[in-house]
């Protein structure tokens, strides 16, 4: 349980600094890309800012709860279990609720094609830092 | 007795002095409909103008100020713009715009005129002039004075460029935000309207 909550924080930090610093970045280099997000379908008034900003804390519980139960079936250099680890979840996670939110919100093929290379990011990110976490000393 | 007296003696007096000092001058001008109207805005991303850009239907303006006397002059008169009509020329941003506006809540932007510094029949082609409006947005009322540029097309037609730059939080309003803050629209926008006008004789 301490590991499951070591690995949720360390990795909830990891996807913060990496997601909120990628999407500044992106925003200053791709600006006209984000227009389409100044729509009624987001927020903003603000109100759902902590939400949002909780996110990545979410996200790695979540993951780190699912590390911690199959950890032993990533085999490999601990960035390759890593990788492997956030595309595993981009595929039974990911995609399915990237479909469905296609289908069903107003949103461009664009703007949900990047929220599923954004998730792929953050998931191998947290999964190379469980993976690191978990290394075996060398004998 | 007296009471009544003295009430029909001041009643006529005031009469007579509104009858006479402060009779007037008036002039009648008629807003044709191919007035407009944009409102310019910023965000961190990029720069946007909605634009009305016909106003639909005819109303009409009354100006009045003393005999002989061209300056200070009160007009009466609105324009009443759908919110519903501004066009971004981005369908996620117009949509954005109208829900900013609260225009389900608000339908309509009414902008009144107060006063205007000049008779329009004597003002100068190519001048600038400046008048009171007050502007009512999603449902709160500010005034504001207003700097026109004049363009006389002729003698009973001219055309009035108006701007003025107002705020998002003038009328209680917050400007648009989004992504926990890393898109946000600034408060400050630039309203420019374009009334075409024909006097009414």
């Amino acid at each position: 349980m301490q590991e499951i909550f070591k690995n949720s924080v360390l990795a909830g930090l990891a996807i913060f600094i990496f997601s909120y610093g990628g999407l500044l970045m992106a925003i200053s280099v791709f600006p006209s890309f984000f227009v389409d997000y100044i729509s009624p379908v987001f927020n903003s008034d603000g109100s759902r800012d902590l939400y949002f900003y909780l996110h990545p804390f979410v996200l790695s519980l979540a993951l780190a709860i699912f590390w911690n139960r199959f950890q032993s079936m990533f085999i490999g250099h601990f960035v390759l279990r890593g990788l492997e680890f956030g595309l595993i979840y981009a595929a039974i996670a990911l995609i399915p609720v990237m479909w469905i939110t296609y289908s069903a919100v107003d949103v461009s093929l664009s703007m949900v094609f990047t929220w599923l290379v954004y998730g792929i990011f953050q998931s191998c990110v947290a999964g190379i830092i469980f993976a690191w976490r978990g290394r075996k000393p060398s004998s | 007795m007296v009471f009544v007296a003295k009430y029909l003696f001041l009643t006529f007096l005031f009469g007579w002095v509104d009858s006479t000092e402060f009779s007037k001058t008036n002039e009648m001008w008629i807003i044709k409909s191919s007035s407009s109207l944009e409102v310019d805005g910023s965000t961190n991303i990029n720069n946007f103008s909605c634009k009305i850009n016909s106003y639909k239907q005819t109303d009409t303006l009354y100006f009045s100020t003393k005999e002989n006397e061209h300056k200070n002059v009160k007009v009466d008169g609105k324009l009443r713009i759908n919110v519903s009509d501004f066009d971004c020329q981005h369908r996620i941003m117009t949509k954005d715009l109208q829900k900013t506006l609260q225009s389900e809540k608000h339908p309509q932007m009414i902008v009144k005129f107060i006063n205007f510094a000049e008779m329009p029949t004597t003002i100068q082609s190519r001048s600038i002039t400046t008048g009171d409006v007050e502007i009512e947005l999603a449902g709160v009322k500010k005034s504001f004075l207003v700097q026109y540029s004049i363009n006389k097309l002729n003698k009973n037609n001219i055309e009035l460029l108006g701007f003025r730059k107002v705020n998002f939080s003038d009328f209680n309003l917050k400007p648009p935000s989004k992504l926990g803050g890393a898109i946000k629209v600034k408060n400050e926008l630039l309203v420019e309207f374009k009334l075409q006008l024909q006097k009414y004789e």
